[in-house]
């Protein structure tokens, strides 16, 4: 578990950036379980392509 | 997450032998005052308490390990420290085993996680990230580290915030993402916007050169089309010419055949003869030789089968090692991480492969060596051109037979020939296939296309990388600045709660706290008295340790000694208050003003520990001490009881 204030901060911060609350979820379960440390390398690495991929370049928007 | 310390055992150390019990009714006292006179090993014990923690003492040097021999007992051999826990309710117990011979340290853990006992140190995963040293040094406490939380060159303070609220997971969000881009960057050979649009120039230069040889093919295919069509018209023209003489019709069609039987027969011999040239092995014997050598080289290695991964794999199923010796669960865990270094099945079946194609090819007898072929391909050559001079002559010779259109006729079939032939070159030259020193002015479709083709892949990857690398900075950035929110949230909270309890332990001096800004920064003033600064960071720790589900013990070593009186009865009582478990390694002057106020302020939840060294004025102190009270090993005394340890004083004694 993650303090309230990390999530909170975490969602403020992708929104400041144009980021949906896809994104934002998702960046949060990664840090819950880098938070765990309960991951082998390869979790830590599909947990960091899950993000990476939802990330919005704001291309579409132009 | 809860942990509490429910007691220790050591022995062979130079702390005392004992065996401390915190539990009160299976439960750990609120406050726990363990007296230990100056000299007795307190430093040490609280060493052993933190390493156990930690697990850091594997890493012990030969010095620091020989530091914690026993001085009574210089022979002694093994020391050990048991350290027994409760996380969540349950138990874990971590024992250091001290070796002073090899000077090594290893650890045992037992749990019902575990399901039972372990070599090595093995905290459960969920409270390991609360064992590092960094964490694990915010709740077992010294005044120095107090110190260091108000020293404005010192980050001790967001450190400790930074730690306890995990706000150190944005850091490694930073670097788990910067890692990934490294490995990512490894296997792209390209990674910039500029290199990105040069492979894009290339392309649009392949394109333009495609369009071009595709537009000169059309051409020339369009230019065999026509020349071949007249070259008909010239045939026919030239067979009704000769077709009127019975005679020379008849040869000319024999010397025709013969020719084209000729050519049919030197294609088959040169298709023979290239396919012979492709197998090394009928090129020269000694091949054969070599490979077979190879082959039983690998046979003898048993390669591939032992160095396989598989071959580990199944390893770890079997009870005992090829060795001999037993296979654990530990040396499963090995062998399966160290397997990944050993062959992959893919390169296991490509070196079978190379077995079975050696005993298939290298082996069987061949029904017709190369120079066989080699001289049916002379043969055929030299038919083929005798057939060709023999139809050709006769055509040249036939002309005085014929009139002077025939001569023409002839003249502009050669000509034809000569124009069919040369574009059929320049056909030729534009469907070679491609070669790695191609550049984009080859004059090959074939090479063209297959260069638009990598180029074009070539694009995509590198805009795959490229696209990697702004959403990579994109997620550092987000991290980054999520960070700075938190933290200022959270500075925020730990300021108005610390605030608050400080005003009621410091009611006499108030004292508020204006900033954390790296160190804690102290409204209207630079720094605290030594008491201040110890009232300061017990509030500031307690209430750091305090936040979100999680409770820690806190371990003081003379929590005390530098408070004035009153601040001493003000820190005491609020301290049961701050948090769950509360253990004090106090020595006799620090008993005053602080322990009545503990006292009162915990409920009864308290317990009292005295340790000390038994010598000529220690031992006249438990005479009067009942035996279900006192624990002795040796020199060492362990007496539990409010009133021993009250009366405590061994200078008075003295």
């Amino acid at each position: 578990m993650i303090d309230s204030e990390i999530k909170n901060a975490i969602r403020i911060a992708c929104g400041q950036d144009g980021q949906d609350d896809d994104f934002a979820n998702k960046l949060i379960k990664w840090v819950e379980a880098l938070s765990s440390k309960s991951m082998n390398a390869s979790q830590n690495s599909d947990h960091l392509n899950v993000v990476i991929k939802s990330i919005n370049l704001g291309k579409d928007k132009q | 997450m809860k942990i509490t310390i429910n007691g220790w055992e050591s022995f062979g150390l130079r702390c005392p032998d004992v065996k401390v019990n915190l539990l009160k009714n299976s439960t750990p006292s609120r406050v726990a005052l363990i007296q230990m006179p100056n000299g007795t090993g307190k430093t040490t014990t609280l060493k052993l308490i933190r390493a156990s923690l930690t697990g850091a003492a594997q890493n012990w040097s030969r010095d620091e390990i020989t530091e914690l021999k026993s001085l009574k007992n210089p022979n002694v051999q093994t020391g050990k420290f048991i350290l027994e826990l409760s996380v969540d309710e349950k138990p874990l117990v971590i024992e250091t085993i001290i070796d002073f011979v090899e000077a090594k340290v290893r650890y045992r853990t037992s749990s019902i996680l575990l399901g039972g006992v372990e070599d090595g140190w093995r905290p459960p995963p969920n409270i390991k990230r609360f064992l590092e040293e960094k964490f694990v040094s915010l709740f077992i406490f010294d005044g120095e580290f107090a110190a260091d939380l108000l020293d404005s060159t010192k980050t001790k303070a967001t450190e400790a915030i930074e730690t306890l609220s995990q706000l150190d997971l944005f850091d490694e969000v930073v670097s788990e993402a910067d890692f990934f881009w490294e490995k990512q960057k490894r296997d792209a050979s390209g990674t910039s916007k500029p290199y990105l649009n040069s492979l894009k120039e290339r392309e649009a230069a392949l394109t333009r050169r495609l369009a071009e040889l595709k537009k000169s093919r059309e051409t020339a295919q369009n230019d065999v089309a026509s020349f071949s069509k007249r070259l008909a018209e010239v045939d026919a023209q030239l067979d009704e010419k000769i077709g009127q003489n019975e005679t020379i019709r008849s040869e000319k069609d024999r010397l025709s055949k013969a020719k084209s039987d000729a050519d049919a027969e030197l294609s088959t011999a040169l298709e023979k003869y290239m396919q012979d040239l492709r197998y090394p092995h009928k090129l020269y014997d000694g091949f054969v030789r070599h490979l077979n050598t190879f082959k039983v080289s690998l046979d003898q290695a048993k390669l591939p089968d032992t160095s396989s991964r598989q071959f580990f794999i199944e390893l770890c199923e079997e009870i005992n090692c090829v060795c001999g010796r037993p296979i654990g669960p530990n040396e499963q865990n090995h062998i399966r991480e160290h397997a990944e270094h050993y062959l992959s099945g893919d390169i296991s079946g490509v070196l079978n492969a190379i077995k079975n194609d050696i005993n298939i090819y290298a082996n069987q007898n061949f029904d017709e060596p190369l120079s066989d072929s080699r001289l049916k391909l002379s043969d055929a050559q030299a038919k083929f051109h005798d057939a060709s001079t023999g139809f050709s002559n006769y055509m040249l010779k036939i002309k005085d037979f014929q009139d002077k259109g025939y001569e023409e006729l002839l003249k502009e079939k050669a000509q034809i020939e000569l124009e069919i032939r040369s574009r059929d070159n320049f056909l030729s030259f534009m469907s070679a296939p491609y070669k790695s020193s191609d550049d984009e002015k080859s004059s090959s479709v074939v090479s063209i296309e297959t260069q638009l083709r990598d180029m074009q892949d070539r694009i995509a990857e590198v805009t795959d990388t490229v696209e990697l690398r702004e959403r990579i900075n994109l997620l550092s950035k987000i991290a980054t600045n999520a960070k700075l929110i938190a933290k200022k949230s959270l500075h925020k909270q730990l300021i108005d709660e610390c605030n608050e309890r400080l005003s009621k332990v410091l009611v006499n001096s108030p004292l508020q706290i204006e900033d954390i800004d790296n160190h804690i920064k102290l409204k209207g003033q630079a720094g605290g008295s030594v008491g201040q600064t110890l009232a300061v960071a017990y509030v500031f720790l307690t209430a750091a340790l305090h936040r979100g589900s999680h409770q820690f013990p806190l371990v003081v070593d003379s929590p005390a000694g530098s408070l004035e009186q009153l601040v001493r009865k003000e820190v005491g009582k609020v301290i049961p208050e701050l948090c769950e478990q509360f253990i004090s390694f106090i020595i006799d002057t620090e008993k005053i003003g602080f322990v009545p106020a503990l006292e009162s302020a915990s409920n009864d939840s308290i317990s009292y520990s005295t340790i000390f060294r038994l010598n000529q004025t220690s031992e006249k102190l438990i005479k009067n001490v009942p035996n279900e009270n006192i624990q002795m090993n040796g020199d060492s005394v362990l007496v539990t009881g409010k009133e021993f340890f009250v009366q405590f004083t061994l200078d008075k004694e003295e």
